[in-house]
């Protein structure tokens, strides 16, 4: 519980706790869960169940984030399908694409289908819900996610925000799983 | 002394990830260190979990260091590069904050022309005389390679700063504060054009 507390006042400090968020860890065959906002630890969590549901689909993952982060929920408001990466460091820790689930769908599906492949995506409405094997890297694609947005919607707001090329998209997000998820994770068994 | 600047530049990564100016891994810092040395922040190590002792120390003109030991940031050359040009440069802040990464998504000048209300005309002036000129944006490359070098080396004369086309934002100093304050006032700056362009004012915190 105390490593969830520090998460989240480490996201609340950097700004992208919002009016609601949560984030959930497994611990041995349970999930522990932290709601908390831009204010602090709240008692409310909203659809924790869903969020239980969604991080027990991905197997590789151990930690879900879910932010309420502005941008975020501008974009998931205001955006298509998804939000191209306009930053190199997205293009490498979430991809090419950060994918927006919209309201009216399947929404749990939609999510656990782009969480299976992505670190993160967004969710209209709710923000970013990101994943992770551990919580810095469920972080860490959460602040990702939230400056993916924001580079998208402020650098369209300045002139054009202009994509990362398909391949040194490609290539980034290859090197990347290949090379610093392995020095992580040797940290982590440290 | 270089026990003294190992401790600046880690104090310096753990100020970047608490005031999310970086995210993760990325981002990079260095310090002049004297006999034509500057110390750099190793490669792939988040700045919360790095010792002082993953500090490397690069040689400015060969870019040899100790291959016993760490491997420093794929980014030397810029740093490098930076010191030779630069002889009353003495820190190099390679970020990702927020808002200036924008600006560097859009190809964007700091200051910018698409915002005209006064008092960000104003702001815009002062930060244009803190950096020494405009901000530029250097030409766009993958991070580690010459051509986002070259983009950093060309954008900088005379200046301070320079945004990193779809990357971030490289910032200079004498001292390790001139460049933190400099680093902060371009992103209040470019935070506040776009929340204006935009209309999403900050968040309060009833706290």
């Amino acid at each position: 519980m105390e490593e969830l507390k520090k998460q989240a006042k480490y996201l609340t400090d950097t700004g992208i706790a919002g009016d609601a968020s949560l984030i959930l860890v497994k611990d041995g065959g349970a999930v522990k869960h932290l709601a908390y906002n831009k204010d602090g630890v709240t008692a409310d969590g909203g659809d924790v169940a869903i969020y239980e549901e969604i991080l027990a689909a991905l197997p590789e993952s151990k930690v879900l984030a879910v932010n309420g982060a502005q941008f975020s929920l501008y974009v998931g408001g205001t955006s298509g399908a998804f939000v191209p990466a306009v930053l190199d460091d997205v293009a490498q820790i979430i991809g090419r694409k950060t994918y927006i689930v919209h309201k009216g769908g399947d929404v749990k599906a939609n999510i656990i289908k782009y969480l299976s492949k992505y670190s993160a995506c967004i969710v209209e409405g709710v923000g970013i819900v990101a994943c992770g094997r551990n919580s810095d890297e469920a972080a860490t694609a959460a602040l990702v996610a939230e400056k993916g947005a924001i580079a998208y919607a402020g650098g369209n707001a300045v002139g054009k925000a202009k994509k990362i090329p398909f391949l040194d998209a490609v290539i980034m997000r290859f090197v990347y799983k290949q090379k610093y998820s392995k020095i992580d994770v040797v940290k982590e068994e440290k | 002394m270089s026990a003294e600047l190992r401790k600046l530049i880690k104090d310096a990564g753990v100020r970047l990830v608490k005031e999310n100016l970086v995210q993760g891994t990325w981002g990079n810092i260095s310090v002049r260190s004297g006999n034509g040395k500057m110390l750099v922040t190793p490669s792939g190590m988040d700045y919360i979990r790095m010792s002082e002792s993953d500090v490397v120390e690069v040689d400015i003109e060969t870019l040899e260091w100790d291959k016993s030991g760490v491997k420093p940031t794929s980014e030397k050359k810029i740093h490098a590069s930076v010191y030779r040009q630069y002889p009353n440069i003495n820190v190099v802040l390679h970020a990702h904050p927020y808002f200036s990464s924008a600006f560097a998504a859009a190809g964007a000048v700091v200051p910018s022309a698409a915002d005209r209300s006064e008092n960000l005309i104003a702001l815009g002036a002062a930060l244009k005389a803190k950096a020494g000129g405009e901000i530029i944006v250097g030409s766009y490359g993958l991070p580690g390679t010459k051509k986002l070098t070259k983009g950093v080396v060309n954008a900088l004369p005379g200046r301070k700063a320079c945004l990193m086309a779809n990357h971030g934002l490289l910032v200079l100093g004498e001292t390790l504060e001139e460049a933190f304050e400099l680093l902060k006032a371009i992103e209040n700056y470019c935070e506040a054009v776009i929340r204006g362009k935009l209309l999403i004012l900050p968040e309060q915190s009833k706290v």
